[in-house]
């Protein structure tokens, strides 16, 4: 059974009940949430994902509700709630489906230490996987959404996750998260792309979250191997630049965008070394997303 | 009663109960009060020495795996730092002695494999600190930022200096130099430790067994804050289970706990730990120590406060007056350790005075 073999009601109401079992990739959480944003968000962006009622075992039991308290009548706030712990501050009303979506990758990047994990975003196209580890603000999701836009399967958006085992990645295809502009860009780019809620005033300013391709999502059992390193720069009026990195230094980026590359040791050492070792390393500076992905489907032909 | 919702973590965790015989939605509350007691890691230690490890299923594997992987780092990170303690003792000529967690996991006690710690606690004479101290600030500890009036309250009344942090990697020391606070009513003698102290490897020192039996008896149940009680009791549980290996003189415990004017919080901790985890303590034992002390406001009442704090604090466990137990501990712990004008006095600074000092000083 997937999310929208409900209807929109029914998810409303098992998620205010008995709560959601919700397949997102190697993962199961168990959602637990009466506040209707949350319901749409979920109904909107995770069509696709498979659903399980009956299942016994689950990796992250959620919450997401309203804040107790008088402050709630001036300004209602809902705070995220894993295995009974409140590990972030409660964000405003409007603000709970971004806090959802980050409540969800903070539950895997501080617990799936079987992989090693890194703030970055990949996509594959021919069996070949791009990497794109990159601060905020380098178009970083911009890039990957428009890639996803064009048929490439979408690993993940935020979280790349690599198995310590055999530096495969393994996906993660939840909703991509856009911020400010490229909210614009991409509904321009992708007319028939699915948006979720437009959360204003976030610490990251506005964020909104777009659907991930059913094909990704039914897809996210299948590992890829990593082919490229990519450090994508988005420079308005630029002309599209493409230039190799050495390994080191894409092996260094990589341990700076890692979330438990010092926790994990030796494993991590030698998961990143193989991975950077079987891929090439590029800066691209772009401002035209076409040209940045004509570029990027040359590499991976 | 008291075990019914955690029992089958309980035994687990005990050997009581094999992996194979756990349903998957048992194994759903046992991967979510392991989490919130942070045993986790000791759990797939326990399992691995039992050679149950292939009785998991796959699907819950992960968590005891990454757990397992996260206490692996503690052990590193406490090695290195051991490392870097070792030439700052051995100048000064004091002996390196471990406290709780890193003292357990150090001296390779088989029930505190993968048992993590926040800070690694030592102990050292009185008269030592201030050279430690100091030697310990050319090689980038330093004390952590706290008002006067903290310093004051740690170097006058309590049993440790204000913990030391290091300026680059951020590792925290706590520096005893005995194991209750010099306020408190009880007063164990602190040269006692040393004397019984024993060398677990080439410089490193840990208390002896029974002092340690003693020691994580008393930081559990003479303290204020029962966030990691769970794992203390277990701690406790497992340091019993393993002197049971070998020749163990009950008698000696009690002997030595009279001595060390202990018998309050070992009458807890044997009480606490037969209940929860079904440590193999002769009754007679426990009689013994019941017939020194017993609590003034009898067993039965302090069962219901005990019962609500040893619980983790997860959803599952959840009894009825859980808040207001926490709260009458926490008044009992700081009576146990000041005395009653004193505390008053540390209560009103720390809820008129200290919160002014914070914002002047951000000012």
């Amino acid at each position: 059974m997937i999310v929208s073999d409900f209807s929109v009601d029914e998810c409303a109401d098992q998620l205010a009940c008995d709560g959601l079992r919700l397949n997102v990739g190697p993962f199961w959480c168990h959602i637990r949430s009466s506040l209707p944003l949350v319901a749409a968000h979920i109904y909107q962006l995770y069509p696709d994902a498979i659903i399980d009622q009956d299942r016994a075992f689950v990796d992250f039991p959620i919450q997401i509700s309203r804040k107790s308290g008088t402050r709630g009548w001036v300004k209602p706030l809902v705070e995220f709630t894993f295995n009974g712990n409140v590990p972030f501050t409660p964000l405003s009303l409007n603000q709970s489906p971004a806090l959802a979506e980050w409540g969800i990758n903070w539950c895997v990047s501080a617990h799936a230490h079987q992989y090693l994990i890194l703030h970055a975003a990949a996509v594959e196209k021919n069996n070949k996987a791009i990497i794109m580890p990159a601060p905020s603000g380098s178009g970083k999701s911009t890039l990957c959404t428009a890639l996803v836009a064009r048929g490439w399967r979408l690993l993940s958006d935020e979280l790349t996750m690599i198995s310590t085992k055999n530096s495969m990645l393994q996906p993660l295809p939840k909703p991509m998260s856009l911020k400010n502009e490229s909210i614009q860009v991409i509904q321009e780019f992708w007319p028939e792309s699915v948006f979720g809620h437009i959360c204003t005033d976030t610490l990251k300013g506005s964020v909104a979250h777009v659907k991930p391709p059913a094909e990704s999502v039914q897809r996210s059992s299948e590992k890829a191997e990593a082919a490229i390193v990519l450090f994508p720069q988005y420079q308005a009026g630029a002309a599209l630049q493409l230039k190799s990195k050495e390994k080191a230094y894409a092996y260094m980026s990589l341990v700076e965008n890692a979330f438990n590359y010092h926790l994990l040791g030796s494993h991590a050492f030698h998961a990143l070394s193989n991975l950077v070792q079987q891929s090439d390393a590029y800066e691209l500076a772009y401002s035209d997303l076409n040209d940045a992905i004509s570029q990027l489907e040359l590499l991976v032909s | 009663m008291m075990a019914n919702k955690f029992k089958v973590l309980c035994s687990l965790l005990t050997g009581d109960c094999a992996a194979k015989d756990v349903s998957l939605t048992q194994w759903n509350l046992v991967i979510q009060q392991g989490r919130s007691t942070h045993v986790l890691s000791m759990l797939y230690y326990r399992l691995e020495q039992r050679e149950q490890l292939i009785d998991v299923p796959k699907s819950v594997m992960w968590h005891l795996e990454a757990a397992s992987i996260v206490s692996e780092k503690y052990l590193r990170d406490t090695r290195s730092e051991i490392k870097r303690f070792l030439p700052v003792f051995a100048s000064l000529g004091v002996k390196l002695i471990l406290l709780k967690g890193a003292a357990y996991v150090i001296s390779d006690k088989p029930c505190a494999k993968g048992r993590t710690f926040s800070d690694i606690d030592l102990l050292v004479p009185k008269d030592n600190i201030d050279r430690l101290e100091a030697a310990l600030q050319w090689h980038g500890w330093a004390s952590s930022n706290q008002s006067a009036y903290d310093q004051r309250y740690y170097r006058d009344w309590m049993h440790e200096i204000p913990p030391l942090v290091h300026v680059k990697r951020h590792t925290v020391i706590d520096i005893h130099h005995t194991i209750l606070p010099l306020t408190a009513s009880l007063k164990p003698v602190a040269s006692n430790l040393f004397a019984g102290s024993q060398e677990v490897e080439d410089g490193v020192w840990a208390l002896s067994d029974i002092d340690m039996l003693l020691h994580s008896a008393t930081h559990l149940f003479m303290d204020t804050e029962f966030d990691h009680a769970f794992r203390d009791l277990l701690d406790f549980d497992g340091l019993i289970r393993d002197v049971l290996m070998r020749e163990f003189d009950w008698q000696a415990l009690l002997i030595r706990g009279r001595e060390m004017d202990l018998i309050q919080p070992l009458y807890y901790a044997l009480r606490y730990s037969r209940r929860m985890f079904n440590t193999p303590i002769p009754l007679d034992v426990v009689t013994s120590c019941e017939l020194e002390w017993t609590p003034v406001l009898t067993a039965g009442f302090m069962d219901v406060l005990f019962d609500r704090v040893i619980m983790p604090p997860h959803n599952s466990a959840r009894l009825v007056g859980t808040a207001l137990a926490r709260k009458l501990l926490f008044i009992r712990g700081h009576y146990l350790r000041m005395p009653f004008g004193l505390l008053i006095r540390h209560l009103f600074h720390k809820a008129f005075i200290s919160p002014n000092e914070k914002e002047s000083s951000a000012a």
